[in-house]
């Protein structure tokens, strides 16, 4: 398992633990699956507290100028702001 | 007349509950009548009260500081605070705390789920915050009650810490269970309303000589 999917894996399961969507439906999900805006879970309270978690998770902080709609967009996109504070 | 909410109001030990905190109070409401009852069934005595400018409250929250909040603690009183209530418990002689928050945390998902909902960024939504009453995810805050949470950290001696099993940070006990105050709908876990007031019953012994 290279290290992309280990950050894969880890946002699925922020999204499993933290939003409570079933461990199925997030092992669906693509890198085009849409988030924020299709997902009825995640409105913007429960997003707040998804970056929270992840910024635990994962070690990093996430500055007020990085949280735009874009980057949560679709799972892809998620992981992919992920990666890019792991590895700036 | 308030809107308190109380059980085994006859058991010698009694208990000051401080809820979470603006949406997350909604979130855990189930879980937190459910922690008195069984609390209650253990022989311990609750109290909720009811926050100024939160719930039925006739105060508009846009009058109340956090003082106000805090002044819903006796002075040496036992308290058991969810969330953020715990940035509320500091005249408790001894305090239990789930998961507890500082106060930059609740204000910064405050800023956060505004921001992302309104398309204002957070940095603009603060400064104004600090200038007039703001409306924050529902919530209009004073720039006092805003300031103060800013600044506010879960303080005192005498404090159990009790998270969740995967959170991070620093605890004296870990309790399996989900993080009912981040899901969008109000849910239940029996399992973690056991556990909790498990771990007050054996903590409430340990209050008795204090």
């Amino acid at each position: 398992m290279n290290g992309d999917d280990d950050i894969d894996g880890v946002v699925r399961a922020l999204l499993r633990d933290v939003l409570a969507i079933p461990h199925a439906r997030v092992e669906k999900f693509t890198p085009e699956t849409p988030l924020f805006g299709a997902v009825p879970e995640l409105d913007s309270m429960a997003v707040a507290g998804l970056l929270t978690e992840m910024e635990d998770r994962l070690g990093f902080v996430i500055d007020d100028a990085e949280v735009d709609a874009e980057m949560l967009s679709t799972f892809g996109a998620l992981a992919d702001f992920a990666r890019s504070k792991l590895n700036p | 007349m308030t809107h308190e909410l109380r059980f085994g109001a006859d058991a010698p030990v009694q208990l000051i509950i401080l809820p979470a905190l603006f949406e997350e109070a909604n979130r855990m409401r189930r879980f937190t009548a459910q922690l008195m009852r069984a609390l209650a069934l253990r022989g311990i005595g609750t109290t909720l009260p009811e926050l100024p400018g939160m719930g039925e409250s006739p105060t508009e929250l846009a009058d109340v500081a956090l003082d106000d909040w805090r002044d819903a603690v006796p002075q040496g009183a036992l308290t058991v605070a969810i969330r953020g209530g715990a940035l509320l418990d500091g005249a408790a002689r001894a305090g239990w705390r789930l998961s507890p928050e500082s106060g930059e945390r609740v204000v910064r998902d405050l800023l956060r789920a505004t921001a992302l909902s309104s398309g204002v960024s957070a940095s603009a939504l603060d400064k104004a915050a600090r200038e007039r009453p703001t409306a924050l995810a529902g919530n209009v805050l004073s720039p006092a009650l805003y300031s103060a949470l800013h600044i506010a950290s879960p303080s005192g001696g005498n404090r159990r810490t009790a998270r969740l099993a995967d959170e991070a940070g620093v605890r004296d006990a870990s309790l399996t269970g989900s993080r009912l105050w981040r899901a969008a709908e109000p849910g239940e876990d029996d399992a973690l309303v056991a556990a909790a007031a498990d771990d007050i019953a054996v903590w409430t012994k340990t209050c008795a000589s204090l």
